[in-house]
Order: structure tokens, then sequence, then C-alpha cells
């Protein structure tokens, strides 16, 4: 495809550009990630299909299975093509370092005869070859179930998968932007925390979007469909989207246009950005550090008193000292908190976030499924452990591991995460209702569902424990994609008992011990290595 | 070719407002083995950094073989052979398919690559591990594969951090032979290293760094002669321990 003239035209060098995009795609197919997640023999060839591609196929399926036959074509298209642009997004923010930028390329290839521009070129195309299976991986389904809709016809064929490679590109491109923009190597961590915020402001549109079909009682999801909001219509995929259900090309291309431009526009913003670090490693200053609250909680005798041995002491110091300082790490864990931050947001401003305590209604079912969202998001947090930068450290804890280790990480991750969470979220309850014993109660429940399901899940995820694993990072510590299907079924079902029995001091006392019980009796994963 | 193999003027290196190095001069002739010492912290990854072009230096000019190595033109790294004591190795790579990376950057003959390949191979000793991952290989395997990264070229220029790191006795006494051979070859070669005594037996040179600043640049002969104990250990506790690092400057010229 590309010759060695060709090459040589633009200025690449063709024999270190091959070399260089051989060995990241050999890389991005040999990650720790995916051989670990599939039980593969070390030196095997793991394709990425299994997990990223893999997870964004099948929500892609169970979107398109949701729509099939009860919309229209063009509320189809809008819907899947949307989607297409958040997971695009959100895969170029949480993935980015793995696919775009190696720190260890610096040291490989910095000091080596090979031009910038060469090695720019190859990171490029190895990041064009991942967008384009994220794009593929989310274009197939729509493309082929769309074709069952009542009004597309072999058009569509053409047409979806012209729009979703506009929304593909374009998406990928403005996040690609965004990073050449504010610089790459350590800036861009920062921005990585700016954009998984940007992910969860677009989900908030997308759960205003969910929460209008719930809440209209009289049609469901044919009436909303049929009728959406005027934001909808203004949203750039239902332009494109109006192309393809009625066979135009005009908004097509000029979307095809305006992604080229984008797309352009990243190439040479990277190109320039990359050309800076290819060959100056990130100046690396030493940090000071202040103690934080856990170090004065751990330092003498006080951590004696909260757990019951100084190792068990230090696995809880590292886990939370992980979730504080490594940004990488905290950009990986926004994105699973965002759905329950973009309900606790939305259903206060729309006036959907009453008190369960005060009677059933459709206006206190928001509250509850912000605590059955944060719930959802325990695998992933205690998973994203092993991709910190400080989980080679692990090694030094593995010799003694024992359950009430586990149990310290599961204490760092409710200190770290949940419980300021949780408080917060109490407060703004306290707001809302003007009740502080409804808000307590809230917040207690909420507490102890979280606390049972991180018991829950430390017995299939920390059963081979996050922090006793080889200490690879990246490292996955199982099928997680099974334990984060039981988690979300065992959430809503919680969420659900938790909905009917609020109104009922009794029941919700009784509710709250059986919660209470459960969490005691489970026992922590934590067997000896 | 010009008669200076490395030569640094006037480095000065800052991480944001602290200053590392201080006004650094030095120069590495052809055929020469320049040790290059000083405690944890002096500066001296830092320096190596900066001369192979990795760091921008704050100010001063470095010339590897006459040409700036931080510049597009690609001469000064032809010449450069590094070792970085973070390893600068692909985690996930084999030995073998490193290895054909490095000499595909370097645009080398493949039968010229092969066969150096394979010397290399054999002097480490890396044959039973040459098709294994390079995370699953141990610290001191994954020194002789840098090692062998870095030498896979015939580099003109070979900078060393800590080369002996991790390496067991044969590999040691392997890499002390073949610097001396490339030296006699004409290699100019930058040492760097905590090891004193085989500083001692291997380096023409020595230069001395303390809080970023050269206390001492004097043959290695030399400095050990003026040693109370005759030992180089000596003469860098005597110039590194002390806090008038100033009073001591310019003490072994």
């Amino acid at each position: 495809m590309l010759s060695d003239e060709t090459l040589q035209r633009l200025g690449v060098q063709p024999r270190p550009f091959k070399a260089l995009l051989r060995t990241f795609v050999t890389m991005d197919l040999r990650g720790q990630f995916y051989a670990q997640a599939t039980n593969a023999k070390p030196g095997e060839l793991i394709s990425p299909l299994f997990w990223v591609v893999g997870q964004l196929l099948t929500v892609s399926v169970l979107l398109c299975a949701v729509l099939q036959g009860r919309v229209e074509a063009w509320f189809y298209a809008t819907s899947n093509l949307s989607v297409t642009a958040l997971f695009m997004f959100s895969a170029i923010v949480v993935e980015f370092q793995e696919a775009a930028y190696d720190p260890a390329d610096v040291q490989v290839v910095g000091h080596r005869p090979v031009t910038a521009r060469t090695w720019s070129s190859a990171r490029i195309l190895n990041l064009g070859l991942y967008v384009a299976l994220i794009g593929v991986a989310l274009t197939l389904f729509p493309t082929l179930m769309g074709l069952g809709l009542r009004d597309t016809g072999p058009s569509w064929l053409v047409l979806y998968p012209w729009a979703s490679a506009i929304v593909a590109v374009g998406t990928a491109s403005g996040a690609l932007l965004l990073y050449a923009v504010s610089g790459i190597g350590a800036p861009g961590e920062n921005l990585r925390r700016v954009a998984a915020w940007v992910q969860i402001v677009a989900i908030l549109g997308l759960f205003y979007g969910g929460q209008l079909m719930l809440r209209n009682a009289s049609g469901g999801l044919e009436l909303f469909a049929a009728n959406p909001p005027a934001w909808i219509h203004q949203l750039p995929t239902a332009f494109l989207a109006n192309d393809v259900a009625s066979g135009g090309w005009l908004f097509l291309a000029a979307g095809t246009l305006i992604s080229g431009a984008m797309a352009y526009g990243a190439l040479l913003g990277l190109r320039r950005a990359w050309t800076r670090v290819a060959r100056v490693a990130p100046a690396q200053s030493q940090v000071e550090v202040k103690p934080g609250a856990a170090d004065a909680m751990l330092s003498g005798t006080a951590s004696g008193s909260i757990f019951p041995s100084r190792h068990e002491g230090a696995i809880f110091w590292l886990t939370f000292t992980m979730l504080s300082r490594d940004g990488e790490l905290k950009s990986r864990n926004l994105p699973a908190l965002a759905m329950a931050a973009s309900a606790a947001i939305l259903g206060p401003l729309i006036g959907q976030y009453a008190d369960p305590m005060a009677g059933h209604s459709t206006d206190a079912v928001l509250p509850i499924a912000t605590m059955v969202l944060l719930v959802t998001a325990i695998p992933t947090l205690l998973n994203n452990l092993s991709f910190s930068r400080d989980h080679e450290a692990v090694w030094r804890l593995r010799p003694r591991w024992g359950a009430k280790a586990a149990r310290a990480v599961q204490t760092a991750v409710h200190a770290r995460i949940f419980v300021p969470l949780l408080l917060a979220h109490g407060v703004l309850l306290f707001a809302m209702w003007r009740d502080p014993i409804g808000a307590i109660a809230y917040t207690v429940i909420a507490f102890l569902i979280l606390d049972l399901v991180m018991r829950l899940v430390s017995r299939t995820l920390l059963g081979s424990p996050i922090l006793r694993r080889p200490a690879a990072r990246g490292a996955t510590v199982g099928s997680i994609s099974t334990v984060a299907a039981g988690v979300s079924a065992l959430a809503s079902v919680l969420g659900g008992v938790w909905f009917y029995v609020a109104p009922y001091p009794a029941l919700l006392g009784g509710f709250a011990l059986l919660l209470f019980v459960a969490a005691q009796s489970v026992r922590t994963g934590g067997a000896r290595p | 070719m010009p008669t200076t193999a490395i030569a640094v003027e006037g480095l000065t290196h800052r991480y944001g407002d602290k200053a590392v190095l201080h006004d650094i001069a030095f120069s590495v002739q052809w055929g020469e083995i320049c040790g290059y010492l000083g405690p944890n912290g002096a500066g001296k990854s830092t320096t190596l950094k900066t001369v192979v072009g990795l760091l921008k230096p704050s100010e001063g000019r470095i010339r590897i073989d006459g040409k700036d190595p931080a510049s597009e033109d690609l001469g000064a790294r032809e010449v450069i052979g590094y070792v970085s004591h973070e390893g600068g190795l692909y985690q996930l790579l084999s030995v073998r398919e490193h290895l054909t990376l490095v000499a595909d950057l370097h645009e080398l003959d493949e039968d010229a690559s092969k066969t150096r390949t394979d010397e290399l191979v054999a002097l480490f000793e890396m044959e039973k591990f040459i098709d294994k991952r390079i995370d699953s290989l141990s610290r001191g395997q994954r020194q002789r594969v840098a090692l062998c990264c870095a030498l896979i070229h015939n580099p003109k220029v070979l900078l060393l951090d800590e080369p002996l790191t991790g390496l067991d006795v044969s590999a040691a006494r392997a890499l002390r032979k073949l610097l001396r051979e490339m030296a006699d070859d004409g290699a100019a070669i930058l040492y760097c290293s905590h090891i004193l005594d085989v500083v001692e037996r291997v380096c023409d040179r020595a230069i001395i760094l303390a809080d970023g600043r050269i206390v001492a640049d004097a043959p290695t002969s030399e400095l050990v002669a003026q040693a109370e104990d005759k030992t180089l250990e000596s003469v860098f506790h005597a110039l590194t321990r002390t806090d008038k690092i100033e009073d001591l400057k310019g003490a072994f010229d």
C-alpha cells in the first residue's frame, strides 16, 4: 500500500517506518491486557477483538436489539451514530496512552537515527488502525440489523456506514485535536481528566433522553422516538441520520468534508506535538509529596488501631495512594462513575429526585438509579487498579496476602471514592429533601449496598486478588465482563427492593439489617497464593 | 573526522527552577574510555541524556562527531550507541524481534546485522532466551539485551549508564573486554558507573561530578596516584562527601 518511493516522497524513512509500524501493531496485539483477559499463553497473538472491540460489539448489538422494530430509520440511525460518537471519544480518551503514545518510545527510538516524521507517521498509522477497528465494531451491527427496519432500503448498506465513518473519524479527530493542542506527555494527563468530564457531559445528554423515555408513561420508546425533543434534532448525528433515512447526500457530503478537515487538523497537530516528544523526554522534575490524610492515619500507632497489622495498613495506604496520585488511574475511573454522576446532576435539575421514603413515585426512581449506577462501577474500579503506575510495587504485598489484606483494598476504595461521593450526595439530598433522617437513611443503605457488592465482587474478582496478581501493569483479573453483568443484575434487584420497601420504615430497617448481615457473611477472597 | 568525539561546552540543565547541571564542560577523544562518576543525584544520567539528545539542555553546546545530536540531521545519532539505566526496551517484544527492530532503525545491511547479532548473542550468552519476551527476562538478561541493542550497529561513540547493572561475572568480563577492543579500534566511550574498581581498571580518564559540577577531570592513574590509599574510591569519597565542593574544584587539574 505504501511503497518506499511514496514514503520517501513524504519525508519518511521507509525501513524504519515499516519496522516501527510492525512493532507497534505487534505490541498492540500482544498487550497483556488482552492476553490476561483471555488466559492466553505468553507469546500468542491475541486479538483485541475480545476486549475493547468485543465490548463495543456487545453494546452495539444491545442497542440495535432494543430499537429494532420499534423505531423509524431516522431515530435508529441517530441513536446508533450518537453511541458511536460517545464510545469512540471514550476509547480515545481512555486508551490513548496505550494506542498512540508510549513513553518508552523516547528511550528506545529517541537516540536512534530516525526522523521525528518517521516515528510520528508510524504512530499515526497505528492510531488510525485502532480507530478503524473501533469504528468497524460500532458500525457492523447497526448496518446489518438496520436493513430489517420498516423504512430502510438497499441504500442503507452504503449510507449508514458512510455516516458512521464520518462520526467515527470526526469524533476521534476532535479528541486527538484536544490532545494535540494541549501537548502530549505529562500535561496530557490533565487533559484526559478534562476529556473524561466531557464524556460525563455527553452521557448526561444521553441520560436525559433515556429518562424522558422512562417518564413518558403513556407512550414508551415508540412515542418518544416518534416525537423526540427538539434538541435531538440539533445533534450533528441527527443531521447525518436525515440523509441516511431519506437517501440524501447533502449532510453526508458536508460531514465528509468537515470530518476530513478535522482529521487533517488532528494529523498536523499530532505530528507537531509528537515531533516535540519524539526527541525530548518529558522533564521529570522531582515531585514533592505532602503527607495526606491516609499517611497521617497510618503513621505511628494509628495504623494499629485501624488495621489489625501494619501490613494491611500498608495495603490500604498503597491502594489509597494509587487512587489519589495516579492521574492516569483517575482518568480511567472517571468514566466508570460518569453514569452515576450524570444521574445525580440531572435528577435535581429536572425535578425527579424525590425522597423514596416519602412514597412510591416515579420521581423517586432516579435517586435509587443513581446508586444502582454507582454500584455497577465497582468491578471496573477494582480492575483499574492494575493499571496504576504503582501496581508493580504490589509484589511486596504478595507473600503475606490474606482475606484481611483484600479487605484493606476494599476499605481504600471505599475511603477514597465511595465515602466522599456518598457524603457529597448526602449533602445534596439534605438540601433537596430538607429531611436529615431521609438523607442519612439513604446514605447508610447506599453504603451497605456498595459494601455488600464490593465484598461479593471481591469473591470473584479478588478471588484472584488484583493486588496479588503478578506485577504486570494492565493485567486484568479475569473475565470482568461476566462479573460486570452479574453486578448490574444484582444492583438492579437490590435497587428494586429498596424502592419498594423505602416508604415503610420497619421494612427499610429490615432491609438495611439484611444487607449488613449479608455483607458480614461474605468471606472476602483472599486465599494465600 | 573531528579530533574530538564528544564535546560538551557550558552545559547547564534545569528541571523547572532547579539546576541539576552547572556549566559542565568536558570532551572525550577517539579511542578513549572516559569514566563519568558521581554520587546518586549528581547529574550523571541527566548529562548522558542531554549528550544523546534525549533532553534539551537549558544552556550549552554538545557535539558528537562534530554534529548536534538533538538536530534532525541524523549524523550524530548514526554513530551513537546508548544504554540508559531505564533499559530502553519494548517489554512486549522478544529479544530477537527487538534486535531486528534496532537493526532496521539503523538500516543495517541484513547479512552484516545478522552476523553482528550472532556475535553479540554468543558474547553475552543469550542463545537460551533469544526468543523469549523481554518482560519475562531477569534484570541481568534485560541488561544484556540493552547492551546488544546499543552495540549492534558498531557505534563509534558509546555512552553507557551503569552498564554492569545486574550482569553476572562472565557477562561483565565480556563487556569490559569488548569495551577495550572497541576503544583500541578508535571508539570513544563515556562510561557512567558507581563501581569504581571497574572504572579504575577500564577507564583511561575519569570525570567526577558532585552536585551537578565537575570536581575532577584527569587520567585515572593520576587521580589514583594522588590518593592516600591509591584507590579511586578514596578520591571519590574525598571529593564528593564534602560540603565545600567549590574549594576542591580544580584540585586535580
